[in-house]
């Protein structure tokens, strides 16, 4: 301190009118002064001011109290400077300044001084020793003042002779912890830099200490790991101070060394219990090891002691949202960044914390509002988070624009583009490709997601998007193209599979695309998705009815058309099936395949909002056959007449059925009705058509007329009629041709039989080969001559045959019964 | 006015049926049942006209008769037929029907001694029972399924009262070698062949003008009657039954048949203009992967 004065007074001199002896004796005091004579220099002093007091210059009275100072006599120099110096010259700041100066070494009067040194600062700024004074004073009041400590010891700094540099050592500790506490850790690495080439051992020491702190606040966790180190290493220097074991400690979490780190957690908090950051560190080291428990336990001891710490309440807050309860979160990071809001980390973990609880508008204002503390305009993480809260908030051209930005500030950083920016930005773009498509704007969904590509060419989602589009588009190659970069990094993928298959359909690649639709169908069949599993089977049902899978495909066009309501597939799902069942039905009906026609053509036709053009007409009227086929007579009238009524042209039946289809369909049907009466009716019907009818329809005519005096002799016949049967049988073999003559021949025998049994028998013996009811009578006429095995042994010939005879059946199974043949 | 005195005389002409109704008869003819003898078929009707009495509160008397012909000419209000002869001709109302082993219509077969085929019996003794029902028709058609004629087809037919003496005539007595009977009856005999159920005899109401009221009491105590010996219980009558019986005792004749006419197909092929339908595929739109305003 006696040197600061020393500097202050040299500097001071000034030239006044004194007389010679004045002069004389001033000249000698500074003689005195300068060779550490004070007692000699103070009488010498005192003289020239009792003979001149008004011509003795500010700066001598100046000298003379810093000798009050070097003396120690505080009272008595307070005394002098009021009595003496003030009243030569009243409000000089040179004589202020050793005021203030003294009143500091008064305890009780520590305030004055302050006071007045701040007053005499505002007029001379650069006055050095009381940047000195107040920099100590306001370093003792701790990280409240920190901001004021670091600016007087800055000032001190820059206001210092240079010849005083050496002693800089302390004042640069200090000021390096003062910078610290203002969150500084780059200004204050510079001055503990500085610190540690002091001579003083102690001062290099404390700056080393600085130091561990420094690089721990900057995160530069390696060289913090080094020199807080070797500060431990270094016992005396520590000097009671544990603060060094918390920076290592801090330094070792994040560096992993989480074993380390603990055994420094646990030496902080042995050396100070009850502060807080020691239960931070224990905290953080818990959540790395994901014990959520045990972190919200330490952080709430933390906070236990030190309630409005805003630190202690950000890591609560961290810890609630890594417990993924967001509300919670909020209300501690709130907290934490109202009581700092320039914490940048406090500001980011509370976006993070709304974009938890789901309110991105909230996480965009904080991460905005972290934007604009100084020095962090181009924080990418901070970008990122706002954009994330744009786009979360559904702003997508505000997110858009703001995470283009955030990826422009890490390249012109030179900076690798941040992982989450990127995605973040791809998807708020397929968001918007996606809002275009749903207004029906395919091309400007197209153009959004090739912006999407061009920030991310091997996002699958966006590849995946642009394949659907192309589908949308037609353009089946491309969508190959966009699709197989997901389907070659995920070859069994679900919807993958699903939508190529149908870019290879529409490409006519038919393997491909049966390929493809099994594997989706089996993922979806794994994952019982019977939802997409149904849209699957739409698409491909028609490749298997084509592979003549028509069963497999019906089933499982069933399947589709069973869960397909309200979905987008459900009309497709309804109309392939109706074709199906027709597909299938048809064939059946046409005898290609085995089963009963009518559930399938029933089927095909009960939806009929799903069919086109002639198909309602086409499937009904086969239908209608189907049911003349299985003797549902009614039902077939039903269809017929309906097509009757409707119109005389049925365009959909080949001519000449178009023109006359009607009149001999509803002859056919009367035909088939099998009554008497219904017969006869046909039998008008039919022999009215003869007339119009020629080529290949007249022979159908003529057969079915042939076939219906068949069954009218039969029907007379088994009524005992043998007139009627007779005369029906007569005209039966006038319309009989080739083989279909015989069976009247063999009527014919049969009526013959009680009258000329042996020529009976031996027409039916003529025509065993062709007519197997023929030996059902040669079985009769055995049995009539007691000849109970021939009787026999005919029938099971007949049967197998296939012989229509009502009771046969039972008449072998008496004969084997009794005779046990 | 007219109308109203013909009513009183009618109502007038019911009463008196039902005052003179003081005693009602209850005739058996059942060879078919496997009583053991005479007294034994005697005292299940009298336990069944005791039982009838203490229903109706009418004096009621039961006997047993050896042919129904016998029974027939007593003229009993009330009687257990035969099953045979229920179907063999319509006799009275039938009431319940019996059961026999548990059944209302017993398995019957041809049961031999010496012989498990129908070859083997020809020109044999055949032991039957003579109802006087259409024994020819039940032997020939509903025993035989006409197959063959009992009468040419056996050397000779013995005809016993009952089908329990007609099966010792065969087994025990050797008098014959072949009897159709139930097939509780036929033990220690050869099955030949099965011929299906026989309906067990019949509860008949033969008297007409029998009260309503009477004949509910009367089925209740029938119903109601455990009996034992040759016959277990009652059931509610099945008609069906002796319809059945009745049927295949009918003579069998087979006519020569027709040949099956074919049905005539309009194979649509010919006529239908089957129109190449589209099969629809379905929307991708959906598939959009869009990202969840979440992130994903």
């Amino acid at each position: 301190m006696r040197k600061y004065a020393l500097v202050l007074l040299l500097a001071a001199g000034r030239a006044f009118a004194q007389d010679a002896a004045t002069q004389q004796l001033l000249q000698e005091a500074d003689k005195y002064y300068d060779a550490g004579e004070y007692e000699r220099a103070a009488s010498n002093y005192d003289r020239a001011i009792r003979s001149q007091p008004k011509d003795v210059p500010p700066a001598a009275y100046a000298k003379r109290a810093s000798i009050y100072l070097f003396q120690k006599d505080y009272e008595a120099g307070l005394e002098w400077l009021r009595t003496v110096a003030e009243k030569a010259w009243p409000g000089d700041d040179a004589i202020l300044e050793q005021k203030a100066v003294v009143l500091s070494r008064i305890p009780a009067r520590k305030k004055e001084a302050i006071e007045l040194a701040e007053k005499v600062l505002r007029r001379r700024p650069n006055a050095y020793t009381l940047h000195i004074l107040l920099g100590d004073h306001y370093y003792q009041l701790g990280a409240g003042a920190a901001d004021k400590t670091a600016a007087h010891y800055a000032d001190y700094l820059k206001n210092r002779p240079s010849d005083l540099a050496e002693q800089d050592g302390l004042v640069r500790v200090k000021l390096g912890f003062a910078l610290l506490y203002l969150g500084r850790a780059s200004e204050a690495e510079s001055q503990f830099d500085e610190a540690t080439k002091a001579t003083d051992e102690r001062i290099a020491a404390n700056a080393r200490k600085g130091q561990c702190a420094a690089y721990a606040g900057e995160k530069k966790w390696d060289r913090a790991v080094t020199v807080c180190e070797r500060v431990l290493a270094d016992a005396r220097a520590l000097r009671g101070d544990p603060s060094p074991h918390f920076n290592l400690g801090l330094a070792y979490v994040n560096r992993d060394r989480l074993d380390d780190a603990l055994k420094a957690a646990e030496r902080f908090i042995q050396a100070r219990p009850k502060d807080p950051k020691g239960y931070l560190l224990r905290a953080q080291i818990h959540l790395k090891r994901n014990r959520l428990a045990d972190a919200e336990a330490q952080a709430t001891l933390a906070e236990q002691l030190a309630p409005n710490d805003p630190q202690v309440t950000r890591e609560l807050g961290r810890i609630y949202l890594k417990q993924k309860r967001a509300p919670k979160a909020v209300e501690k990071l709130l907290r934490a960044a109202a009581a700092s809001p320039n914490d940048v980390d406090t500001v980011s973990a509370l976006a993070e914390a709304y974009l938890a609880a789901g309110d991105g508008q909230a996480a965009a204002v904080q991460a905005e509002r972290g934007l604009k503390v100084p020095g962090q305009e181009k924080n990418t993480a901070l970008i990122a988070l706002a954009g994330e809260g744009y786009y979360v908030a559904g702003q997508l051209p505000t997110a858009r624009a703001t995470l283009e930005r955030g990826l422009a500030a890490a390249k012109a950083a030179g900076a690798a583009p941040d992982a989450r920016l990127k995605t973040l930005l791809v998807d708020t773009i397929n968001r918007q490709a996606a809002a275009r498509l749903k207004a029906d704007d395919a091309s400007g969904a197209e153009k959004l997601l090739l912006d999407a590509r061009e920030v991310d060419p091997e996002s699958t989602r966006t590849n995946f998007n642009l394949g659907l589009v192309a589908i949308e588009k037609g353009r089946w190659d491309d969508a190959i193209r966009y699709l197989g970069v997901r389907l070659q990094r995920t070859p069994n993928d679900l919807l993958t599979n699903r939508v190529i298959a149908k870019a290879y359909l529409g490409a006519g690649n038919v393997d491909k695309a049966s390929e493809h639709y099994a594997r989706a169908a089996q993922e979806a069949g794994a994952r019982r998705n019977n939802t997409l599993l149904g849209e699957i089977n739409v698409e491909w049902a028609p490749l298997l009815i084509q592979q003549g899978k028509l069963d497999d495909a019906v089933e499982r066009l069933e399947a589709a058309a069973a869960v397909a309501a309200g979905q987008p597939f459900d009309k497709a799902a309804r109309r392939n099936l109706a074709v199906a069942y027709f597909r299938r039905g048809y064939e059946r009906l046409r005898g290609k395949r085995q089963g009963d026609p009518v559930p399938d053509l029933e089927g095909a036709m009960r939806d009929t909002s799903v069919l086109t053009g002639s198909e309602p007409d086409v499937f009904g009227f086969a239908l209608g056959l189907a049911y003349l086929d299985t003797g549902q007579t009614a039902r077939a009238s039903q269809v017929f007449q309906g097509i009757a009524k409707r119109t005389d042209r049925v365009p959909f039946l080949r001519p000449p059925f178009d023109v006359i289809g009607p009149d001999f369909f509803a002859g056919y049907t009367l035909y088939r009705e099998g009554s008497t009466a219904s017969r006869a009716k046909a039998t008008t019907v039919f022999e009215k058509l003869l007339g119009k009818a020629s080529g290949g329809l007249a022979v159908k005519v003529r057969d079915l007329l042939r076939s219906n005096w068949e069954y009218t002799a039969a029907d007379a016949w088994g009524r005992g009629n043998l007139r009627e049967a007779e005369t029906a049988l007569r005209k039966a073999g006038g319309l009989a041709t080739g083989d279909k003559r015989l069976v009247v021949e063999h009527d014919q025998a049969v009526m013959e039989i009680d009258r000329n049994a042996a020529a009976a028998r031996a027409t039916f013996q003529r025509l065993a080969d062709k007519v197997p009811e023929a030996l059902v009578n040669l079985g009769i006429l055995a049995d009539r001559d007691g000849d109970s095995r021939a009787a026999y042994d005919q029938w099971v010939a007949a049967r197998a045959r296939g012989a229509r005879t009502p009771r046969l059946d039972e008449w072998i199974e008496a004969k084997k019964r009794l005779f046990g043949y | 006015m007219s109308m109203k005195r013909n009513l009183l005389v009618m109502v007038f002409l019911a009463a008196g049926v039902a005052r003179a109704q003081e005693q009602l008869n209850v005739g058996l003819y059942a060879p078919a049942a496997a009583f053991a003898d005479s007294s034994a078929r005697l005292a299940y009707v009298q336990g069944l006209a005791k039982a009838i009495q203490q229903k109706t509160g009418l004096a009621t008397v039961g006997r047993a008769y050896v042919r129904l012909a016998d029974l027939t000419a007593v003229k009993p209000e009330l009687a257990v037929i035969d099953g045979q002869c229920l179907a063999g001709g319509a006799m009275g109302q039938v009431l319940a029907t019996a059961t026999l082993g548990g059944d209302t219509a017993p398995a019957w077969g041809l049961y031999a001694r010496g012989a498990d085929n129908l070859a083997g019996l020809k020109g044999k003794k055949l032991a039957y029972v003579r109802t006087g029902c259409r024994d020819n028709d039940f032997l020939d058609n509903a025993m035989l399924g006409g197959e063959v004629k009992a009468q040419s087809y056996f050397g000779s037919l013995v005809d016993k009262p009952d089908v329990s003496g007609a099966v010792l005539a065969v087994r025990d007595y050797k008098q014959a070698d072949a009897v159709f009977a139930p097939a509780a009856q036929a033990k220690g005999l050869t099955k030949v062949f099965d011929v299906g159920p026989v309906p067990a005899p019949g509860f008949v109401v033969l008297a007409k003008g029998l009260p309503a009221p009477v004949l509910e009491q009367v089925k209740d105590a029938v119903l109601g009657y455990g009996g034992g010996g040759g016959i277990d219980g009652w059931k509610a009558a099945s008609q069906q039954g002796y319809t059945v019986l009745s049927g295949r005792m009918a003579p069998r004749t087979r006519r020569p048949v027709f040949a099956a006419p074919e049905v005539v197909r309009v194979d649509d092929q010919d006529v239908l203009v089957v129109p190449t339908s589209k099969f629809a595929e379905a929307p991708v739109r959906q598939h959009f992967w869009e990202p969840t305003a979440g992130g994903d």
